[in-house]
């Protein structure tokens, strides 16, 4: 054909082409696919339904001259219906007492908009008292070179161990040490020591903090790309290609998952070399991601890597700061809100190595942490210090 | 796995990475590129009965991808490039690496482009479509397509004034 452009154009496109790395999408076109039929099935059913309720109301029977509006309430009826249900990961010990608290579950109330669900609870905690809150939980200030705080419940003793963090910092897995970076060196200290130690250089940590694996021996760094650094050691081994365009890794607490957002505020679950997408966030298609929710930065991932908590955002926030405080937690298989069964407006979740997820909820009345066991029992439900509550939550280890 | 799902995954298997390469074109990004073709191919698994030669599939798949991409015109458009992010060093000219260094160039400067003009260069210049295919392809007029063309090749050469892929004429 006789295309107005040049040779030089179609060569440097083939070129570029010639980067894209071959994938196997298979499973993960398939996977979609039946999401795809679910979503219509879904959609087909409660039209049925509409029809057979505005039959059933009699409505039918209303003057020729309002039957006009039929159509409008038979589209609105047939809105895409929400998401299949999974069971909350820290389910209550008791359901909701109330029927106020039922309607404020996953069951009944659609997704909102940039707003983790909080479900009320009447749940009995095994214990009320903060001293009973095992490990230490860090906070950060807000803004630029924070300072980092270790909150000890056994003493209720809130500490600053870093002074003006000049950089986004990893607490490991047992809150002993810390890591972070001055200029594009990695330090590496005992938590509250003024002591660090350099251990690499040529890191970055804007689109990655150092996250320590759950064994406390490798650290997860960005330097032109994603690397695993052993920390005694000092050797720094690249990820695959596959994953080197992803930011914000984090582990899961068994090691063997990756969670890591894109550029794009997707998030990303690799393990064994295969990475698969979690649906719906970041999804730019409205009749998948209808409320446009988008997932910038990971912060935590459970055991096994089947929930993870991040800032909830929106696709309209692509491109901007991302907060470092997570306050939800997103299934990954399904990329669904979990409701979180505490009183009050979440401001603060994460995960610990093992699992356990710390909730920090606030009232009227102030900020309480919830501790939620790997199997949802609630554990510990206790009034946060007033000393710590300027401050973000930055991680819960043991 | 029945004869049709058998089907479906050689599709899959021998032409997913025709797809991505124009895709990755489009998106400038590999994870984008991986989920346009995605999209594609799970719209195509969807329609595999409907279709009633497999060699249809390909057609049909780059049809839905080109208008995943129409979706995504209507959306706020994001700052992905920053200015002086083009500026070529000619001193370059005889190193090695020039043609790496073009590479990343021209990728972003397909990714200044807007998302319609970058499917018509990509149509036009990669996949060798005609303006009248280009246009039924993408479900606009044809003298869209050819004012689409031009605005994309006047921004590349604005943005790109060293680099010799616009300026050796050879016509085909």
């Amino acid at each position: 054909m006789s295309a107005p452009g040049d040779n030089g154009l179609r060569e440097s496109l083939h070129d570029l082409a010639g980067e894209v790395t071959p994938a196997d999408l298979y499973d993960r076109a398939v996977y979609r696919s039946r999401r795809i039929a679910r979503r219509e099935a879904a959609i087909g059913t409660v039209a049925a339904l509409a029809v057979l309720t505005l039959l059933a109301s009699g409505l039918w029977r209303l003057p020729a001259r309002e039957s006009g509006h039929t159509p409008m309430a038979l589209l609105s009826s047939s809105a895409p219906a929400p998401e299949p249900m999974p069971s909350p990961i820290p389910s209550a010990t008791r359901p909701p007492a109330t029927p106020e608290h039922h309607a404020s579950s996953r069951t009944t109330t659609p997704r909102r908009k940039n707003q983790p669900r909080a479900a009320a609870t009447t749940a009995t905690p095994k214990s009320r008292s903060l001293a009973d809150l095992p490990g230490h939980v860090f906070y950060q200030q807000t803004g630029s070179q924070p300072d980092v705080v270790r909150l000890s419940p056994g003493d209720g003793d809130a500490t600053t161990v870093l002074s003006e963090a000049p950089s986004a910092v990893g607490i490991s897995p047992d809150g002993s040490r810390i890591a972070y970076a001055v200029g594009d060196v990695l330090l590496v200290g005992e938590t509250g020591s003024a002591q660090a130690q350099p251990v690499a250089t040529g890191i970055t940590t804007t689109a990655q903090a150092p996250v320590w694996s759950p064994d406390g021996a490798r650290l997860l760094v960005a330097t032109s790309s994603p690397a695993i650094l052993q920390v005694e050691s000092g050797t720094l081994t690249p990820l695959p290609d596959g994953l080197a365009a992803g930011q914000h890794f984090r582990w899961s607490g068994d090691g063997n998952k990756l969670v890591y957002a894109t550029t794009y505020c997707s998030l990303k679950i690799a393990s064994s070399g295969a990475s698969a997408v979690v649906p719906m966030l970041g999804d730019r298609q409205p009749v998948d991601n209808p409320d446009g929710l988008a997932a910038c930065k990971p912060t935590s991932v459970d055991v096994t890597g089947g929930h993870v908590t991040v800032p909830l955002q929106t696709t309209g926030d692509i491109g901007t700061a991302s907060p470092d405080t997570a306050d939800a937690v997103v299934d990954t298989a399904t990329g669904d809100l979990e409701p979180l069964p505490v009183a009050g407006s979440v401001v603060g979740a994460v995960f610990d190595p093992d699992g356990n997820l710390l909730i920090r909820a606030r009232t009227d009345e102030g900020t309480t942490l919830w501790l939620f066991s790997p199997a949802g029992k609630l554990l510990v439900q206790a009034t946060e210090p007033a000393s710590v509550s300027d401050l973000n939550l930055l991680a819960y280890t043991r | 796995m029945d004869a049709r799902e058998a089907d479906y995954a050689h599709f899959v298997r021998t032409r997913t990475h025709a797809l991505l390469r124009s895709a990755y074109l489009l998106t400038g990004d590999q994870h984008l590129a991986e989920d346009l073709v995605q999209e594609a191919l799970a719209r195509t698994h969807r329609a595999w009965l409907r279709l009633e030669k497999p060699e249809n599939a390909e057609a049909y798949a780059r049809k839905v991808m080109y208008h995943a991409q129409v979706s995504f015109w209507r959306r706020p458009r994001i700052a992905e490039v920053l200015p002086g992010e083009f500026e070529t060093d000619p001193a370059g000219a005889d190193d090695p690496a020039e043609a790496a260094v073009q590479r990343l160039t021209l990728r972003r400067a397909l990714l200044a482009l807007s998302a319609k003009q970058r499917a018509v260069i990509v149509l036009r210049y990669f996949e060798d479509h005609t303006e009248a295919e280009a246009a039924q392809l993408l479900g606009v007029s044809v003298s869209t397509v050819k004012t689409q063309t031009g605005r994309a090749l006047e921004r590349l050469r604005t943005l790109l004034p060293d680099l010799r892929v616009l300026t050796s004429e050879k016509p085909r």
